[in-house]
């Protein structure tokens, strides 16, 4: 006969243990993500993908379509396409056929999806923090790594590294330019200039400011912007011929750039300015209204132009789209701190 | 080497110990009220700490089970950082000896590297008496006190084993001596952790779930204080207090990403402290605490090419002065507060220093049935300063029920740290300090002749001004931005179930409910914030019957909203802990089984938690 308190300690005990009966196996109990609304079918002939970061170590990036002749968005194309999550961080998207190159930097790898229906063709892996991609020859691309300290020339045929070639700092974007490809580097506040023939950087643009993005202006310049030490905005254009740098000190602050008709086009937090630097002319074209502007492209032909918005950085964002310095198409909401983004057309 | 020291250390006290015949010894005279709560503020406290059945425990452990706090543990031997009242980790002020231990570059705390047996009570506290002792806590606070007695002789030995290749030993002695009108004692405790952490979980990460299991999770940590205390006269007591904690850890990737064994953590941290305690006369008593704290925490990830050696030096002075009118029910406390911090890191661009300076003036009524502290903290850093004033009460409302009422409003700040201000890439020069405005107010229920007691807080906040590293272009920046705002109840119920000769059952019930909000411009309409469950509720039920001891927890942790706009969560959980101990004279034989029903859970996304897992311990307490 056991000791009554003991006897009341062991009931109570079995109540809760009775309401907590051990779990099954194939119980989910993970993070879960609720679906935004997605609409119909999408015109792939007129369209604007849109590659969502979501958080850090969460996976949750997402990738959606925004389909401009209907106003409709479709969201999560990649878990609705292969029932799994895109994998942690997307940083960047590019076309190329009829491929979408997809770059998830905390994942490591770079994804091919079927552009159209966007299942996964191949993935490759072994990257440490990829940035973004730079087709160049036949089926090979460059591709930037945050902390590698490496430039990976890669072919995404016989998926193997080509060349790996030894650089210090944090290199991002890139442009090329008959055998020369210019890559930003942030860290380093300069432009390097790698020799595509001798594979080799050979140069090295030296800047006053961290040069984020990087924009074709003509055949033979491109610009370059970012912020210096103390968050003053810097626009640079350079030549690719003779490496001249002309810097141009902006007092406003800075969201992206890009070009449009030979013209630079400059987004702040609330409008999107064309700048005729050399002449210190600024002229407002479009006014917008988001919360926290994050992200800024042009249509190069179309005009039409994407501003994403991230929000508070943990909710779902939206996209703007402009006809430039003209109408609203619309705001759609898509994933987690939309970024990239691509045109289909 | 190391380890054979603390053997040959722990064998000589317990020689030391078995010569002498334990001396009672007058309670201090002098009282002790520099770090004391407000009365008139919530404060959960934990006393006795040293005699939890399991004693390896950490204070993680200990909140998680215990208090309405929520910690955000990245598994065991991770990180684990609090969120008390909606505040963040940095907004949490932990005190050592008063001291506070906060990294002045983080802003945090690991509470996994604090072992809770080293401590004689743990105190969980709101704002507003955070206000009254220290700078930064705008959630609250938590306040550890040494072990040390000047009163008592003891030794205790513990050595425990459990699964994931834990191994846990815990040594504990104190001494006490007596010389003419002198009275001192010494306190050595030495507490080491060894654990693998390779327990299996599911992964449900990728169709078809898989039972895998965590590899490249061995933690290691090494804790020993050493504190001391001097009595002359009964009226001037002195401290001396040293912790030393040497803990490295394996950083396992969270599931949804590849398998790298790459990163790596150890962490150093040297603290000293030295208080001088003085009753000048019935009126008048003076405090002075000097404190100084070196640590390293060292970050690699091999893939990464990232080996990042992180190291403050951290000086602290303290000033109080009390000083109880005559014939009168006033008093009034003042107290100078400067800190020092010098650090470097790969991340700086040179060795970053900082400076703190501040003083706190409060005036008290004190009435049987009701008193009153009413003060201001002043706070400067780096050219900006804050006033923070705080009103406190307590107010009897049936002595023979037990009933008290109680309310306090405050303002409180925390000033940017030097990684916010100077981390490259990132670092932001222009931030402000966070301001939160915190009123609470409800009731205590005390025993007396009922079987049961209660306290029940509701409480309101706005923080302004919350720092957050969000992105800014293509790097992170901490930002100043604009609101969030929280409405809660934390309420305790303990209830004796049973009270004979020799037996206690003891039902108790914590609860915390919260509804956090933030907004990140005041254009935009408030959403609930991430990682704060509306709902943590922590239940125990003691059994004490003669020499057996019996404890079951349970805990119920809410859902936490991943995104602000409720679209993603990970849901709820909850666990029993079951602990025994059984003592026959001197010895004792403790067991544990932690998460009793197997569940599979995570508390932060894709961070697998452990399942059912089994401690044994033997120790002798002398």
């Amino acid at each position: 006969m056991l000791y009554k308190p003991v006897r009341k300690f062991i009931y109570i005990l079995l109540v809760l243990s009775s309401c907590f009966s051990c779990q099954n196996d194939g119980a989910y109990f993970g993070p879960v993500y609720t679906e935004i609304d997605t609409v119909g079918n999408v015109n792939f002939e007129k369209s604007i993908i849109i590659g969502c970061e979501g958080n850090f170590q969460y996976s949750n990036a997402s990738l959606s379509i925004i389909d401009l002749d209907r106003g409709e968005v479709k969201n999560n194309l990649y878990r609705n396409a292969n029932d799994r999550s895109i994998g942690d961080v997307l940083q960047s998207i590019q076309m190329q056929g009829d491929s979408l190159f997809v770059v998830m930097n905390n994942s490591g790898s770079v994804k091919i999806l079927n552009s159209k229906t966007f299942e996964e063709i191949d993935s490759f892996d072994g990257f440490v923090s990829p940035r973004q991609i730079q087709f160049v020859g036949q089926n090979e691309f460059y591709v930037t790594d945050l902390y590698s300290n490496k430039l990976i020339r890669f072919n995404y045929r016989t998926k193997q590294i080509v060349s790996e070639i030894e650089t210090e700092g944090w290199q991002e974007e890139m442009i090329l330019s008959d055998d020369k490809l210019f890559i930003s580097n942030i860290e380093k506040e300069r432009i390097d200039v790698l020799n595509l023939s001798s594979n080799k950087i050979v140069d090295s643009l030296m800047l006053s400011f961290k040069p984020t993005f990087i924009r074709r202006l003509s055949k033979s310049e491109f610009i370059t912007a970012g912020l210096d030490i103390n968050e003053q905005a810097f626009l640079a254009k350079i030549s690719m011929v003779s490496y001249s740098v002309d810097e141009y000190k902006m007092s406003t602050s800075l969201v992206g750039i890009d070009v449009y008709n030979g013209e630079i086009y400059w987004c702040n937090a609330k409008s999107i300015l064309k700048v005729d630097a050399e002449n210190s002319i600024s002229v407002k074209v479009q006014d917008f209204s988001i919360t926290t502007p994050y992200s800024f492209k042009i249509h190069p032909n179309e005009g039409y132009c994407v501003i994403t918005d991230a929000t508070d950085y943990i909710s779902n964002g939206s996209v703007l789209v402009y006809r430039l310095g003209g109408q609203k198409i619309g705001k759609f909401e898509v994933g987690i701190i939309p970024q990239a983004s691509c045109f289909t057309f | 080497m190391r380890i054979n020291f603390i053997v040959i250390l722990c064998l000589w006290f317990s020689w030391a110990i078995a010569q002498t015949d334990s001396i009672k010894l007058k309670a201090v005279e002098i009282s002790e009220n520099a770090h004391q709560s407000l009365q008139g503020s919530f404060a959960l406290a934990f006393d006795s700490l040293s005699q939890m059945p399991i004693q390896a425990i950490s204070l993680s452990s200990i909140l998680q089970n215990s208090s309405g706090v929520f910690m955000k543990d990245y598994g065991p031997g991770q990180l684990s950082t609090p969120t008390f009242r909606g505040g963040d980790a940095n907004q949490t002020t932990v005190l050592y000896n008063g001291a506070k231990i906060n990294s002045p570059t983080l802003g945090s705390m690991d509470f996994t590297l604090i072992p809770a047996s080293q401590f004689k009570s743990l105190e969980l506290i709101s704002s507003a008496s955070a206000n009254a002792l220290t700078n930064g806590g705008i959630g609250g606070g938590v306040l550890l006190k040494s072990e040390v007695s000047l009163t008592d002789n003891f030794l205790s030995a513990s050595l425990g084993l459990g699964s994931f290749k834990n191994q846990t030993f815990n040594f504990n002695v104190n001494r006490v001596f007596s010389l003419k009108k002198v009275k001192a004692a010494v306190f050595f405790s030495s507490n080491r952790i060894s654990s693998q952490n390779t327990f299996d979980y599911l992964d449900i990460y990728d169709q078809p779930f898989k039972r895998k299991i965590r590899f490249h999770n061995e933690f290691n940590a090494a804790n020993d204080q050493f504190n001391a205390a001097i009595l002359i006269k009964s009226k001037t007591l002195i401290r001396i207090n040293t912790w030393f904690t040497n803990a490295s850890r394996n950083i396992p990737k969270p599931i949804n990403l590849e398998e790298t064994f790459t990163q790596y953590q150890n962490d150093i941290s040297q603290r000293a402290q030295v208080s001088i305690n003085h009753a000048i006369d019935v009126q008048h008593s003076v405090y002075f605490m000097l404190f100084f704290d070196h640590t390293i925490n060292q970050y690699a990830d091999s893939l990464a090419g990232i080996d990042n050696s992180n190291t403050f030096n951290n000086g602290q002075f303290q000033g109080h002065w009390n000083w109880q009118l005559k014939n009168s029910d006033f008093s009034l406390s003042n107290q100078v507060f400067s800190s020092y911090t010098e650090a470097t890191s790969a991340n700086f661009s040179g060795v970053k220093t900082q400076l703190n300076l501040g003083s706190m003036h409060k005036l008290s009524y004190q009435k049987a049935s009701w008193n009153i502290d009413a003060g201001t903290r002043t706070m400067f850093q780096e050219g900006q300063s804050q006033l923070l004033p705080f009103l406190s009460s307590q107010l009897t409302i049936s002595k023979d029920r037990g009933l008290v009422g109680i309310a306090s409003i405050s303002r409180s700040a925390r000033f940017p740290t030097l990684n916010e201000l100077y981390w490259q890439p990132g670092g932001n020069i222009l931030l402000n300090p966070e301001v939160g405005n915190t009123i609470e107010f409800g009731f205590r229920k005390l025993k007396k002749e009922t079987k049961w007691s209660a306290e029940v807080m509701a409480y309101a906040s706005v923080i302004n001004n919350r720092i957050r590293w969000l992105p800014n272009g293509s790097t992170f920046s901490p930002i100043n931005i604009a609101q969030s705002r929280n409405l809660g109840v934390d309420a305790k119920f303990n209830l004796e179930l049973l009270r004979q000769k020799n037996v206690k059952l003891d039902f108790t019930e914590v609860i915390s409910l919260i509804d956090a909000q933030g907004r990140i411009t005041s254009e935009v309409k408030y959403e609930t914030l991430s990682f704060i469950p509306s709902v943590k509720n922590a239940s125990s039920l003691v059994l004490k019957l003669k020499q057996l001891n019996l404890l079951v927890t349970h805990t119920f942790t809410g859902k936490r909203f991943i995104t602000n706009d409720r679209s993603a969560y990970m849901p709820y959980f909850q666990l029993i802990d079951c602990f025994g101990s059984f003592s026959y004279k001197a010895f004792n034989l403790s067991f544990g089984i932690q998460n009793l029903t197997n569940v599979n859970y995570q508390n932060l996304p894709w961070r697998p938690m452990p399942g059912r897992s089994y401690q044994v311990q033997c120790s002798i307490n002398l």
